[in-house]
């Protein structure tokens, strides 16, 4: 940017020959003398790269979506592998649509169905449990102690005498509300799911596993059977099934984007030249990024999309310069190396001014934001090159069509004359640098901002929605899961608390008291469904081996009583405490996931951690450590999430300042170009309220992304370089507008299409990233060119000659 | 400055300060013996583990030392604050405006004016030093008897998590106008009063129950007699000559979890649905058929000859002629049922495994 200010005289050269080769940068020299070498070296890092982009990994971990510093999530993860019952497990309703679940086709199809799951790879086949699962045991107390049996009768024929004998088993089983829905109408087929696949001994991989779900249980949904499947494996599946169809949008993102690059320069030839280049930017990252180990995840795959369409914008304004050159008659070799010459600086600071905009989003601590803070630099970085040095040289050899010039020229030509409705708005945009039309402008946006900032208070933490957040509440997963919320009781919203004890700990008297407690004490909470913990199944297994009798639904202080309890609660329910029984879970289900709610859990629960946890060495440890649960892991993030977003305004917001004190060495510049960008983030936070999204790991990099400020750059660098020649406000502002004005909208322009595709993704939070991205990049352009000269004319407006104008050039010196 | 407000706030904080130092301190002063029960609307939604009405009162207790008190009969309910917050097991009204509540840590609570307020008569650490210097006297004078029972309780003890507490829970209480009554409880335990449960006298060897089985039930006879019912098919009868319980042979060898005695009648009742009555004072007995395979969990006379039995898994079976037959009452399904009593001609109260019941009988 500051390159402008130095206009350098560059005569028009029609003739090759009489070009001084020696002339320019030492860079500029390099690459221009080298043309062959840069294009060969381009090609070869295309082939290598674009193999590499070849093998890059479709992805989706939960566990880079969570903010791994958090004191409770490490908690989580330090326990996790003991905590096998957790989460990772696939839950599979057959529905009977024309009758309940003692219909003997009904029964049929559901034994197919959980032979079938049996034999999918990674299902832990022991725990797998089902009506016909012969672990699914009925009990009885009699004379003799406690009987029982497998709830299906081994000569189960279909005959109504065994039907009979099924029903009365799952009775005296206790699974209504558990396997059995409480309307009798579908039964659930629960399969705890292997870590590694059994064959191969790798990580289970969900996509495939899903896959397979899809492929071989999905099938047998009919007019009279329906299939509802939930799960941790499903919801990753349906993420990576999401992010293969995101892709596809990344074709239709060109599409518009090119045509709006044709639109601006009416040359088919070099608009597929920057498109290609464009393409090849995003090759170039996404084999970059394989190279160092990255993935595509329902995040990254946010920064092809950037990188294309920063690519293209910047490429077309590359291209501006050449056409009118060329458009004056010089040799199209000169023409590429004068906007070489004049643009490279711009170019880089542009770019530079990206890069920390997405780089200070390292400073949050969840790996997904930190791999699309690197990615994208990694990115605009490798933009540079192909932006920098790839499209000059590529030109040199290209040129531009005569079309393309004609328009160019045409356009100049008309430049002052009276157009269209459009065209009147866009050559009367200098008239708001005086003040009959820099007042009002200022004084809707301060009322609009006023407004905005009120609605704003309103900003939710979090997500609103029901089942799993991360895909739409439509789609099918969350539709199988409403379906099975509702017939089997129990949300999905899960808080769990861990008690951490000595090894066998769990048995002691004292622990399980300690556990009670607080599942008493949360169950006090109106958003508490229930609780189930080991201490809570203990008092039942006591009563029921004190036969049945509600009088001894206790946790009793007799030791050789409770250890007899939690023995037998463990056999029966495996996952209720870890191996050595010193990892225990107590589970809340929860009403709904809002932040407050969960907010509100985590509190209570602390402070009874607080109370009650003992010293580590103490001769009865007993820590209660937080937290786990998808409620819990929410809770966690939430926290971070709001404890990261003034960091980050921070660390955007004074990035930025930086780089425009730099660029423009005036604070007073530097205000004019911040003061748009606070009114979008505020805007963009009213906007979230009407639209129901709320602040979370998906929104927090897109709200505070600094994208916004290269059009401040631009505009201001050519304004201020006119009026430090002396040119007035209105003047400069002109100037600017015809120099780099249609490039801050074709920028605006072609970052949205970049992004407005998302909106239509079946992955929730991508298409809420979507929707306010487009808005930031269209509203940032507009607040750049509407209020950037309604600013200046106060700010930047040196009304006496040795006034304002004399401290801006001052600190300009 | 009024002084009386200066003390009260000094004691506020000195409370204050003494609960900082328990939450430091952490658990080992948190204790179900001393910490009162949480009082919380949810107490009403909590399993329920005995019930019982009179006067138009009705108490029911629970788990977490939950005492929940009806005053209009059983229609509306509201907690009580006890003095802790124990497992409790069974509630009984007593002579006058006494009531009991019973609980595990042989926790026993009195309250004088008709469960609005509670007192700790009993607890773990009460028996145990109660037993333990009841049966070392009677062992060091050479009783043998006394000298196993002292070794049973000592084991007791040892199995405690807590040195010091006995953890047996007392399910049944019985103390008559005249203040003499029984307590009985798990594992055997039985105690005797003459003075309205100010002091107890230790019974344990006195029920030819050398194996010490459960006591759930006792029930005094019009006639004046007391029976004790209990684990596989433990029936006693009050011997007042001897000062002994004397055992009184059953058909039935499963868990017994009530008597009932009428009008020259006794019905037993538990596991299974077994019910047995005997019309010559215990002597012979002949089975009921309740059609359920459920557990009995109360058998209640409604007089001339009208039964109410309650099954755990909620049936209510109803008969007028002393259970030789019976027919379902048709109830609105709701949790397991584990105790139930007579809040006046019509009403049925269940305590359930999640909250109280009320539910309206047919007259005839």
């Amino acid at each position: 940017m500051a390159g402008h200010s130095e206009q350098r005289v560059m005569p028009v050269i029609r003739d090759l020959k009489d070009f001084d080769l020696g002339s320019g940068s030492v860079l500029e020299r390099i690459i221009f003398n080298n043309r062959i070498v840069v294009l060969l070296a381009c090609l070869v890092a295309t082939l290598v790269l674009g193999f590499a982009a070849t093998r890059i990994q479709v992805n989706a971990n939960f566990e880079r979506m969570i903010p791994l510093g958090s004191p409770y999530i490490k908690n989580y993860l330090d326990n996790k592998s003991e905590l096998p019952g957790l989460g990772n497990t696939i839950r599979i309703v057959v529905e009977n649509k024309s009758g309940d679940v003692f219909d003997p086709g009904y029964l049929d199809v559901l034994k197919k169905v959980n032979d079938d799951l049996y034999l999918i790879p990674g299902v832990d086949r022991s725990w797998m449990k089902s009506i016909w699962m012969p672990i699914v045991r009925w009990r009885e107390v009699t004379e003799d102690g406690i009987t029982g049996g497998a709830v299906m009768p081994a000569s189960f024929d279909g005959s109504a005498n065994e039907i009979a004998k099924l029903r009365e088993n799952i009775g005296k089983a206790g699974i209504v509300g558990r396997l059995v829905a409480n309307d009798m109408k579908s039964s659930m087929i629960v399969a705890p799911l292997l870590d590694t696949h059994p064959k191969t001994g790798e990580a289970l991989n969900y996509g495939e596993f899903a896959d397979a779900l899809e492929a071989k249980i999905r099938t047998y949904e009919s007019d009279t059977v329906g299939i509802h499947i939930v799960g941790f494996a499903k919801i990753v599946g349906d993420l990576i099934a999401g992010l293969r169809e995101v892709m596809v949008f990344f074709a239709v993102s060109v599409v518009v984007a090119a045509f709006f690059v044709y639109l601006y320069t009416r040359c088919v030839r070099s608009t597929a030249l920057l498109v290609t280049v464009a393409v090849i930017g995003v090759v170039w990252l996404l084999g970059l990024m394989q190279l160092l180990g990255y993935e595509l995840d329902p995040y990254s795959i946010l920064v092809p999309f950037l990188i294309f369409a920063i690519g293209l914008s910047h490429g077309a304004q590359k291209m501006n310069g050449i056409i009118q050159d060329i458009g004056r008659g010089t040799h199209k070799y000169v023409a590429s190396r004068y906007t070489f010459r004049r643009l490279f600086m711009a170019g880089l600071t542009a770019l530079l001014a990206n890069i920390v905009g997405f780089a200070v989003l390292i400073i949050i601590d969840i790996p997904v934001i930190r791999d699309l803070a690197l990615t994208t630099s990694v990115g605009v970085s490798v933009l540079i090159f192909t932006k920098l040095f790839l499209i000059p040289v590529a030109l040199s050899y290209l040129g531009v069509s005569e079309s393309a010039i004609r328009h160019a020229t045409a356009d100049d030509m008309k430049a002052g004359g009276r157009r269209s409705l459009p065209g009147r708005i866009w050559h009367g945009l200098d008239e708001l640098t005086e003040r009959r039309w820099a007042i009002p402008v200022i004084a809707i946006a301060a009322i609009v901002t006023v407004v905005s900032a009120i609605v704003m208070q309103d900003l939710r933490i979090g997500d609103l929605d029901a089942g799993a957040p991360e895909l739409r509440p439509e789609s099918r997963y969350n539709r199988d899961n409403a379906y099975i919320t509702e017939h089997y009781g129990l949300s999905s919203d899960q808080f769990v608390v861990i008690m951490k004890t000595g090894d066998e700990g769990c048995r002691l008297y004292s622990s399980l008291q300690k556990m009670d407690g607080l599942a008493q004490l949360l169950r006090q909470d109106p958003a508490v469904q229930t609780t189930t913990s080991l201490a809570e199944t203990v008092r039942f297994v006591t009563s029921a081996m004190f036969e049945g009798s509600g009088k001894w639904l206790t946790i009793s202080r007799n030791q050789s009583i409770t250890d007899g309890s939690v023995s037998a609660a463990v056999i029966a329910t495996p996952d209720i405490t870890n191996q050595s029984c010193s990892v225990s879970p107590l589970v809340a289900y929860l009403k709904d996931h809002k932040a407050d709610t969960v907010g509100r859990i985590l509190q209570t629960a602390e402070a009874y951690a607080a109370a009650n946890n003992t010293a580590p060495d103490a001769k009865e440890p007993v820590q209660f450590l937080l937290a786990a649960g998808s409620a819990g892991i929410e809770a966690a993030t939430n926290i971070e999430v709001q404890k990261s977003i003034v960091t980050m305004y921070l660390a955007v917001y004074g990035a930025t300042a930086l780089l425009c004190l730099i660029t423009f060495r005036s604070v007073r510049a530097t205000i004019v170009a911040l003061i748009p960008l606070v009114i979008t983030t505020i805007l963009c936070k009213a906007l979230m309220v009407w639209l129901g999204i709320g602040l979370k790991v998906a929104t927090l990099p897109v709200i505070a992304v600094g994208v916004g400020v290269d059009y401040a750059l631009y505009l201001l660098s050519v304004q201020i370089a006119v009026q430090r020649r002396g040119g007035s406000l209105r003047d400069a502002y002109r100037k600017s507008l015809d120099f780099t004005g249609k490039v801050v909208a074709l920028v605006g322009l072609t970052m949205a299409a970049g992004v407005i595709t998302w909106a239509w993704s079946p992955i929730k939070f991508q298409a809420d990233m979507g929707i306010l991205l487009t808005f930031m990049f269209l509203w940032n352009m507009l607040g750049a060119l509407i209020l950037i000269p309604a600013l200046s004319h106060f700010m930047l407006n040196p009304r006496e000659p040795s006034g304002a104008r004399g401290a801006l050039l001052r600190a300009a010196a | 400055m009024v002084p009386g407000r200066r003390l009260r706030l000094t004691l506020a904080a000195a409370v204050l300060g003494a609960a900082g130092v328990a939450l430091a301190t952490g658990s080992a002063v948190r204790d179900v013996l001393t910490v009162p029960a949480v009082i919380s609307p949810q107490s009403l939604r909590g399993a329920m583990s005995g019930i019982a009405s009179k006067d138009g009162r009705a108490l029911a207790v629970g788990p977490r030392g939950i005492i929940l008190l009806s005053r209009d009969a059983g229609r509306n309910w509201s907690q009580i604050v006890a003095p802790l917050s124990a497992d409790f097991t069974t509630v009984r009204f007593g002579a006058g405006s006494t009531a009991w509540a019973l609980g595990h840590d042989a926790v026993v609570l009195r309250s004088d004016n008709g469960g609005e307020t509670w007192s700790r008569v009993m607890d773990g650490h009460a028996l145990f030093e109660l037993l333990s210097k009841h049966y070392s006297a009677l062992a060091n004078a050479g009783n043998e008897e006394a000298g196993r029972v002292l070794r049973d309780v000592e084991m007791a003890a040892e199995q405690s998590a807590t040195p010091g507490v006995l953890a047996y829970p007392f399910l049944d209480i019985n103390v008559n106008e005249r203040g003499e009554g029984f307590l009985a409880g798990a594992f055997g335990l039985l105690l005797h009063t003459t003075d309205g449960g100010s002091t107890w006298e230790p019974w344990i060897e006195r029920a030819d129950n050398g194996r010490r089985m459960h006591l759930y039930a006792i029930e005094p006879t019009p006639d004046g007699g007391v029976f004790l019912a209990g684990e596989q098919g433990l029936v006693r009868r009050l011997d007042r000559d001897a000062a002994r319980f004397q055992t009184v042979e059953t058909p039935y060898k499963g868990t017994y979890f009530g008597i009932t005695a009428g009008d020259s009648k006794l019905i037993v009742y538990g596991l299974r649905g077994n019910a047995f009555i005997s019309r010559d004072g215990a002597a012979s007995w002949s089975s009921l058929s309740m059609g359920s395979d459920a557990s009995l969990v109360a058998a209640l006379d409604r007089g001339a000859g009208r039964m109410v039995f309650v099954t755990q898994s909620g049936q209510v079976l109803l008969s007028n002629d002393d259970g030789a037959s019976v027919a379902a009452l048709e109830v609105q399904r709701g949790g397991e049922v584990f105790a139930a009593a007579m809040a006046g001609p019509e009403e049925l109260l269940l305590a359930r495994v999640n909250g109280v019941d009320l539910i309206r009988l047919p007259l005839r």
